[in-house]
């Protein structure tokens, strides 16, 4: 797989699995009155201002085969989970987390208890609600929240750098592709693979605050 | 078993705020929860509802616990059949007027009026296709009760539904209001603090302050004595319930009969209709009083009645008469008049007089 589709497929399995998991980890954070609700809302946040480094790091021990994570992981599937395109995936939807989860905790803070009431009064369920009133409610949230993660992803450098290395085909994406190039003094080739990702970067948020204006007057 | 319609005994703690309330609602008609702001009177709704849990007590509906502390049950609000309709309508921004009302229609279990009918009542046909943002706030508040009423409910909670409008559009919405019991046969239970409202609309009142229970009854047995509440306006209105007997639409008019003799005419509202029953107020500063009938005067509604007592209220002259033969529906009727009135007329009890009376304020 050339460069460019590895990175495009990582950001999107990324995507994907951070919409799972971030969608419900967001409306519980939007809901709880639990007292741990700063210790989540802390821990989610920390890739925000974490060098990547720093994760990369832990993340890399984690990973390792005598580690737990790693022994189990490769009793499971066989294969390593450092230097992998699985362990690619697990470090990046740690990494991308604040990126899908806040926009849609956002979103859902805004759509508020007042229509669930509503909701709930016209003999909607609990899930029945969230799916006809809050989804459709957060649509700008969710729209936000996946440009952002799929983007953040396509864009990162150190965790993928520490716990992915650097190989052809399996774990070589385009941020890192462009500092190899620049290492071995290829810098047309450096140019050609940074306009690229400055284009993709500039297309992906004129069209996401485009969208957003557009819908602004029946969501908002 | 005979249906006891709603009855509530619940404790439920705040902070500081404190609603210690056993009562029980009649099964048809409305009812007004009324009281200040502050009283308890939402928090009352919103237990019933299911959105507020209280920390002790029972709620029943049509003989179906909803919530019991003693024996662990709360059921769920989607589940209580209780329509809930709110201050600021809360329709669904995402959907247009008929995605909110079939919304409802939808989940809501069958029988009953048909959408249609439901459409019709609540006169939102031709909005059917708007966009909510577009309403204006009777027009929201019209789609929020129709909304509320496709989901069938078993009874219907209004929170201060009218609070947030001006007061030409509250005697707009009034009749439909009233519809709700009278054409949809639902048990409301009317939350207020606004004593015109409840003066027109309710069959029994429950008096909410601070929390407690202060009075209950029927809404005419108590309506005097809530007019003199130091918190009220002391306007000695006189109350009652009568039925349009017909409307002109061309002078925009329309009559209530009493008796064979007796008629009042009303300036006619949009959505009066022949038939309907409606509440009548008539304030004592809008009755005067003339020995003979007078002729050519622009007064339509001139009562012959008879004085049944005269007594000083204040700086003012409180005459209260009574119609012969109408006393079944309008006992008596109160008069102000100023003390150099009184001493011009000497109107004494059994006296016979022409009552005039200037504007009759109702809902249909």
């Amino acid at each position: 797989m050339g460069v460019v589709a590895l990175t495009l497929w990582l950001a999107f399995c990324v995507t994907l699995i951070l919409l799972l998991i971030g969608t419900p980890l967001a409306w519980w954070l939007s809901q709880t009155c639990s007292r741990a609700k700063p210790l989540i809302e802390a821990l989610c946040a920390m890739p925000l201002i974490l060098p990547p480094t720093v994760l990369g790091f832990y993340l890399l021990i984690a990973f390792n085969p005598q580690a737990p994570i790693g022994k189990f992981w490769i009793s499971v599937t066989g294969d390593t989970l450092s230097f992998s395109f699985a362990g690619l995936v697990i470090a990046s939807v740690i990494y991308s987390l604040p990126f899908m989860v806040q926009p849609l905790q956002s979103a859902f803070e805004t759509v508020g208890k007042a229509p669930l009431e509503a909701a709930a009064s016209l003999r909607a369920g609990r899930w029945d609600s969230f799916r006809s009133v809050v989804l459709p409610q957060s649509r700008r949230g969710f729209l936000t929240a996946c440009v952002l993660t799929f983007a953040h992803t396509i864009g990162e450098f150190g965790v993928v750098l520490m716990v992915g290395g650097n190989i052809p085909g399996r774990t070589k994406v385009i941020a890192i592709e462009i500092y190899e190039r620049v290492e071995t003094l290829d810098y047309a080739g450096a140019h050609h693979l940074s306009f690229g990702l400055l284009l993709f970067s500039f297309i992906v948020l004129l069209a996401l605050y485009t969208l957003n204006r557009k819908g602004g007057y029946r969501v908002g | 078993m005979s249906d006891k319609g709603l009855f509530v005994d619940i404790s439920l703690t705040r902070g500081a705020f404190n609603l210690r309330v056993e009562t029980s609602v009649p099964p048809q008609g409305i009812t007004a929860v009324f009281g200040p702001s502050g009283s308890g009177k939402s928090s009352f709704l919103r237990a019933i509802a299911g959105f507020e849990t209280p920390q002790s007590g029972q709620i029943a509906l049509h003989e179906h616990v909803l919530f019991d502390s003693a024996q662990n049950i709360d059921i769920p609000p989607h589940k209580r059949g209780a329509g809930y309709m709110f201050q600021d309508a809360r329709l669904f921004s995402h959907l247009d007027v008929r995605g909110n009302l079939e919304f409802a229609h939808s989940r809501a279990p069958t029988g009953g009026a048909s959408f249609e009918h439901i459409v019709e009542a609540f006169d939102i046909g031709g909005l059917l296709r708007a966009q909510v943002s577009t309403l204006s706030g009777g027009e929201r508040q019209r789609v929020a009760m129709a909304r509320t009423v496709l989901s069938r409910p078993s009874i219907l909670l209004l929170d201060e539904p009218l609070a947030a409008l001006d007061a030409a559009r509250k005697s707009e919405l009034m009749p439909f209001i009233r519809r709700l019991s009278s054409e949809f046969g639902m048990s409301v239970l009317y939350v207020s603090h606004d004593l015109k409202e409840v003066g027109t609309l309710a069959n029994t009142i429950l008096c909410l302050k601070e929390g407690q229970l202060t009075a209950s009854g029927p809404a005419i047995d108590l309506l005097p004595q809530l007019q003199i509440g130091d918190a009220m306006q002391i306007d000695r209105s006189t109350w009652f319930d009568a039925k349009i007997s017909h409307c002109d639409t061309a002078l925009s008019a329309a009559t209530l009969s009493l008796s064979a003799d007796h008629k009042l005419i009303l300036p006619l509202t949009q959505a009066m209709r022949a038939s309907d029953k409606c509440r009548v107020a008539i304030r004592a500063d809008d009755v005067s009083i003339a020995l003979l009938p007078p002729h050519g005067i622009s007064i339509q509604n001139i009562l012959d009645a008879r004085v049944k007592s005269v007594t000083q209220d204040g700086a003012r002259v409180h005459v209260k008469l009574y119609l012969p033969d109408v006393d079944t529906i309008l006992p008596e009727l109160s008069a102000f008049i100023t003390p150099l009135a009184q001493s011009k007329l000497q109107l004494k009890p059994g006296q016979s007089v022409s009552a005039l009376v200037k504007s009759v304020s109702l809902s249909a």
